[in-house]
């Protein structure tokens, strides 16, 4: 563990070392955040309610999305560079080294632009938890809720990326799928068809996240379900990941450079 | 025979010449891109996801609406499966392409060619435009056996305007991004660059919602800049969507702000790269 905590931070510490870089990352996720909520402006200027929900409900969910992005990004962005790595051959550096590769992989490549979304999920979340007034057990969860939610990104990423090494490429368009699946639920699932819902919940489950505490905060769950579940979905999720993972290598074939 | 080779080195294409060079950048750019074609689909599935999700949360919007709006629930899908189709078709990779090459020293190779640095860029832009429509013709036929005729132009006239509007449009798309590209003189943070834009794109472009829809505030912001007319006024005006008395001024808008932004571009490629340090490899 403690190896694994030295890797991460002298990833943080080399990112930190290009100031500019730092700054332009996070004004990047200020603006991505900025643009998904102008669109959030849009519609609840044409519309006072979404599916029986009020704007501040959905604004919570927002937050949490950009939470959830963030904490990813900051300790487990490596996948990205996943068909980079094996394209190149870089991969041979990583099977080699003492570490487990996946999260050698993982933890070695942390986003500065997390840092901005993390401030910008923050903001959203205090502005909807002000106008809410929800119960105190969400102050206590939400973390919980967060990092579940993050861990369950993360193993679809990492399942989605083990691709990566049956169809060889030097892009990683195919990770984006699961993107713009967290980003659906930024809205409450009671907007999509059933069969959305479906791979929300049970296959691409990114959307338990949110989906069991707005399902609480509305009374319809007991609060202990809201609160065991995602994180067992998480565990869930990574073991898949990892098992993903493992059969995914068997199929690596080194460039040999 | 040296001095015959120097003088023909020295001397610079004609203007046809110049042009079969940028016709062949296209091509090979075409091809290039075929042969990513496994990424560029995955690319379209990711965003059809996206697009998916906004259909389904502007459904819900159209059902909780009290009062009447300015775009009934059939135009505006309609709309947004045009926009979506069409910035498909924009999606272009200069900032990315632009910061390799200034990363790896390359770009000394593209100033030295006879089109010039950014004719280069825009010939692999129309190439990477045209190979990404030649997969957005059977998304528009999907929009079509959906909408009918909610994604037609309303006669061979507007489809000509609109198809001139489309052609500014990348014109404008482009000089976005290789005006944003410029900064990369000062950073190579390209995903920072690109996703800015992108963001910017996303917010003020009309792909989410036309700008009719925008609250004031935000509308007024929308009117301002650019991005607009890289995809509302292209859809607007190929969905015959607007007055015909203002669809030269719209023309006219684009064109400026293309030919103004390709300007800006120029002189900040002249400015970073007087400054710049090139890798020797």
């Amino acid at each position: 563990m403690r190896f694994y905590l030295r890797l991460y931070w002298a990833a943080i510490l080399s990112r930190l070392e290009y100031r500019l870089d730092l700054a332009i990352s996070i004004a990047t996720a200020l603006l991505t955040q900025s643009s998904a909520l102008a669109f959030y402006r849009v519609l609840f200027s044409n519309t006072a309610q979404l599916n029986g929900w009020q704007p501040s409900g959905v604004l919570l969910l927002f937050g949490m999305v950009a939470l959830t992005f963030a904490v990813s990004e900051l300790f487990f962005n490596g996948i990205w560079n996943l068909p980079g790595y094996v394209v190149s051959g870089r991969l041979d550096r990583v099977l080699v080294s003492p570490a487990h590769s996946l999260v050698y992989l993982l933890m070695s490549q942390p986003q500065l632009h997390a840092f901005g979304n993390l401030l910008a999920g923050l903001g959203m979340v205090a502005a909807a938890l002000w106008t809410l007034s929800p119960p105190a057990a969400l102050y206590w969860l939400l973390p919980l809720w967060v990092l579940s939610g993050a861990l369950t990104y993360t193993g679809l990423l990492i399942t989605l990326g083990a691709l990566g090494f049956v169809v060889v490429g030097p892009r990683a368009d195919h990770l984006r799928v699961a993107i713009q699946l967290l980003n659906a639920t930024r809205y409450p699932l009671g907007v999509y068809p059933p069969w959305m819902r479906f791979i929300l919940l049970l296959v691409a489950p990114v959307g338990v996240g949110t989906y069991l505490p707005s399902a609480w905060l509305e009374g319809r769950v007991p609060l202990w379900l809201a609160a065991i579940v995602p994180p067992l979905v998480a565990l869930a999720l990574c073991a898949c990941a990892a098992a993903t993972w493992e059969l995914g290598l068997r199929r690596y074939q080194s460039t040999g450079s | 025979m040296r001095g015959a080779v120097n003088g023909a080195l020295r001397t610079s294409p004609s203007n046809l010449g110049k042009l079969r060079g940028f016709g062949s950048l296209v091509r090979r750019t075409l091809i290039g891109q075929w042969a990513y074609r496994g990424n560029t689909l995955m690319g379209l599935l990711s965003s059809s996801v996206g697009f998916a999700v906004l259909l389904l949360v502007w459904r819900q919007a159209e059902a909780g609406r009290e009062a009447p709006s300015v775009y009934p629930s059939e135009r505006l899908f309609a709309y947004l499966s045009v926009a979506f189709i069409l910035n498909f078709a924009l999606t272009l990779s200069v900032e990315v392409r632009f910061g390799s090459r200034l990363q790896g020293g390359m770009i000394a190779f593209d100033v030295m060619r006879p089109l010039g640095c950014m004719a280069l860029h825009l010939a692999q832009a129309v190439g990477e435009a045209l190979g990404a429509a030649i997969i957005a013709v059977p998304l528009y036929g999907v929009a079509w056996v959906v909408f009918r005729d909610g994604v037609l132009p309303p006669s061979a006239d507007w489809l000509a305007l609109g198809l001139l509007s489309t052609c500014l449009a990348v014109l404008l798309n482009f000089a976005i991004g290789y005006l944003a590209a410029q900064s990369l003189f000062l950073t190579l943070h390209y995903y920072g660059v690109t996703q800015s834009r992108v963001a910017l794109h996303y917010a003020f472009s009309g792909l989410a919602a036309p700008l009719a829809l925008f609250p004031a505030g935000l509308h007024s912001v929308a009117i301002a800049l650019p991005f607009r007319h890289v995809i509302e006024t292209p859809v607007l005006i190929g969905l015959g969507l607007v007055p015909r008395a203002s669809v030269s001024a719209l023309l006219l808008q684009q064109l400026v702000w293309a030919v103004g932004l390709l300007g800006g571009a120029l002189v900040l490629f002249r400015a970073g790269f007087k400054g710049h340090q090139l890798q020797g490899g």
